[in-house]
């Protein structure tokens, strides 16, 4: 069952490439983990927590702030966890136009 | 149009700031600080939005030297960032910050802060087109001074220099300058000697009859202007 999501009509023409960019993200933070790279991590997660509810995602912007800390505090196992619920809640978006 | 400049380097950031700013505003992106402050020589905007988190550096660096430049420091600077401690805020106040928005941001909120600052900066410029000190009342952008006095009010004919001087001494009201610093600000890069700032000021004092008794001497340093 997806989530159902608002899409507001001043970005509606934005949102589908917001969306393809997380899930470039996804790929992107598997390899930096999988690298060791936190500090990759948690700028990406940065960027998440500071643009996500601005489209309407405030489950983005959760997940990038979780992502942020874990990766700040050294938690690449948290790191994972948090990359694995973005993947998740991604493929469980359904788009619903205002 | 009002100019805005965004300096923020995520596109999806970006592309929300188009959303919110694009038709109110023209709009000009940059991704870092560099390209930043070639901007804003380029072509003054009348807003900075600026992110801390930046590829060459943090954002507090171009506000403070934004601030510390006399040409720019009127600019309103607001920040936009997803750094939401309280360090963080103290930090951007400090160097001179005029709001701190974190993100994620919506649009409307952004518009409507925005917009609030460029007026606010507006209507302060248009304030300081007129400086009254005393009974002296300087209206710089017509460049007309006049004094006001038992006889009523009298317009006084200066001359630009004279002008200048008076403009330079009551903007920076109590301020000391030395001889060397009137003269840097009023002449620029012509040579002029030190007795030239201090005829100016005779004429100055003599033609604005009792107004001319706020511009005070600093014995040993220079002039300073103090409103009665």
């Amino acid at each position: 069952m997806g989530e159902p999501i608002r899409v507001d009509p001043e970005l509606r023409d934005l949102v589908p490439g917001y969306l393809t960019r997380r899930r470039e993200d996804v790929v992107a933070l598997r390899e930096a983990l999988a690298e060791d790279d936190l500090a990759t991590v948690a700028l990406r997660g940065h960027k998440m927590k500071g643009s996500g509810a601005g489209y309407g995602f405030d489950r983005i912007s959760e997940i990038g702030a979780r992502l942020e800390r874990a990766a700040q505090s050294g938690d690449a196992d948290e790191a994972r966890t948090r990359v694995d619920e973005l993947e998740s809640y991604l493929d469980g978006i359904e788009l619903v136009n205002e | 149009m009002w100019q805005i400049l965004a300096v923020e380097d995520d596109p999806d950031v970006q592309g929300l700031i188009h959303r919110a700013l694009g038709g109110t505003a023209e709009l000009r992106c940059v991704g870092n600080l560099a390209d930043a402050a070639r901007e804003i020589e380029r072509r003054r905007p009348d807003l900075v939005l600026l992110d801390v988190t930046l590829p060459d550096g943090e954002g507090y660096q171009l506000c403070s030297a934004l601030q510390s430049d006399e040409s720019t420091q009127d600019i309103p600077i607001v920040f936009l960032t997803a750094r939401g401690g309280i360090r963080d805020k103290v930090t951007a106040f400090r160097v001179g910050a005029d709001d701190y928005i974190e993100k994620p941001f919506q649009p409307e909120e952004l518009r409507a802060r925005a917009h609030s600052r460029i007026e606010k900066a507006a209507r302060r410029r248009r304030r300081d087109q007129v400086l009254c000190r005393g009974p002296l009342r300087i209206d710089v952008a017509r460049h007309r001074v006049s004094t006001l006095d038992s006889d009523g009010q009298r317009d006084v004919e200066l001359t630009p220099h004279e002008f200048r001087l008076l403009h330079h001494l009551a903007r920076h009201e109590q301020r000391v300058f030395s001889r060397a610093q009137l003269m840097e600000a009023v002449w620029g890069d012509t040579v002029v000697l030190e007795r030239t700032v201090d005829c100016h000021i005779s004429n100055l004092r003599k033609k604005l009859g009792k107004a001319g008794e706020q511009i005070l001497s600093v014995r040993g340093v220079g002039y300073r202007f103090e409103s009665h």
